[in-house]
């Protein structure tokens, strides 16, 4: 609280009294000088760019912030898909037992597929007495097989000319001289091995 | 002019202080709220503060906590038969600090806390300037 004393309140009385000095064109010429004075305009930071919501992160910055993941999530999911599906291609096809049936009449090789018995090994199932050899192998596609054309048939514009021979595959065909296997003086029945029979159905009583 | 007159050293000053304050006021008009007084007191508020600015380019005030001195009487009679321009040359003559809290005080009625408030200065240390100046004042006055 203010308790001025009586003799300050004098002093305020006293000095509101004074006669002011005749400055006002001096003052005034001293305002309008200072007002003539341009501003120094004061560089401020561009305003980020304003969400149209009015919270949060701007327009631009929130489209990055959700843009990125959103990028960054789907090419992880296409990523683990492709990856998914080369494991599928390259998983080998459970081991199956082909009998091998060769049919030397028919152009293509039938194969019948046999499950393997989950249990038996593979010489425990040599040692049955089925006559189907046991063989593991690789499922054959098309593109294994050999693929037999059918004859051109001669076109009576090309009659007089010699047709050119079908094309054969090379590979299947056994050309010019067949070449000596193996060392001399060893002959191919020295590298069979002969098992004995232990089966079962062999035994007579 | 007159308010500026009791913070000033002279004329001069008290002429700067009133043409900065209304260039302050011109610059600044955009941001006058009429509601919240007339345009006399907001441009007297202008005036003081800027005077209190000027006062403070003078020296610096202390922040240190100063104890309260205990008040000195000064007689009336003196003081009515002194002169006002030697009452406000005497004023003048206090230190800058003291001169500031003096006037705002006893002349303009602040209370100390307000004084404390403006010139960034502690209610303690602001009763010690008072008493300072009344002490001052009494002495060459009563001499």
């Amino acid at each position: 609280m203010n308790v001025s004393s009586s003799y300050e309140q004098l002093i305020a009385k006293k000095i509101a009294a004074i006669q002011v000095p005749d400055l006002q064109d001096s003052i005034w010429a001293s305002i309008e000088a200072q007002l003539d004075i341009p501003l120094p305009v004061e560089e401020q930071p561009a305003p980020p760019a304003r969400n149209p919501t009015g919270k949060g992160l701007p327009g631009t910055a929130k489209l990055i912030y959700v843009a990125i993941p959103a990028v960054l999530i789907t090419a992880a999911v296409l990523l683990l898909f492709r990856n998914k599906k080369a494991k599928r291609k390259q998983t080998p096809v459970p081991q199956q037992l082909l009998p091998v049936e060769k049919k030397q009449d028919d152009s293509t090789i039938r194969m019948p597929v046999i499950p393997l018995p989950q249990k038996k090994g593979i010489f425990e199932s040599q040692q049955d007495s089925t006559s189907v050899i046991p063989v593991a192998t690789i499922p054959f596609t098309d593109s294994m097989l050999p693929v037999q054309l059918p004859d051109p048939k001669p076109d009576s514009a090309t009659t007089s000319i010699a047709a050119p021979p079908p094309a054969q595959d090379t590979a299947s065909q056994k050309t010019g001289v067949k070449k000596p296997k193996g060392i001399k003086g060893i002959r191919d029945t020295d590298y069979k091995i002969k098992a004995e029979r232990k089966d079962s159905a062999g035994k007579k009583p | 002019m007159s308010v500026a007159m009791r913070y000033a050293l002279d004329e001069q000053d008290a002429a700067a202080i009133v043409s900065q304050a209304f260039v302050k006021m011109f610059r600044s008009i955009h941001s006058y709220n009429s509601t919240k007084g007339s345009c006399h007191v907001w441009l007297k508020k202008i005036l003081v503060n800027e005077a209190l600015d000027h006062i403070k380019q003078r020296s610096r005030f202390s922040t240190n906590e100063l104890s309260e001195a205990e008040e000195a009487p000064v007689n009336n009679d003196i003081v009515e038969q002194s002169d006002a321009a030697a009452i406000l040359d005497l004023i003048r003559r206090l230190p800058p600090a003291t001169h500031a809290v003096f006037v705002l005080y006893a002349i303009e009625g602040y209370t100390h806390k307000e004084i404390a408030g403006k010139l960034n200065i502690s209610d303690g240390t602001s009763k010690w300037h008072l008493s300072e100046a009344r002490k001052f004042l009494q002495q060459k006055l009563t001499k």
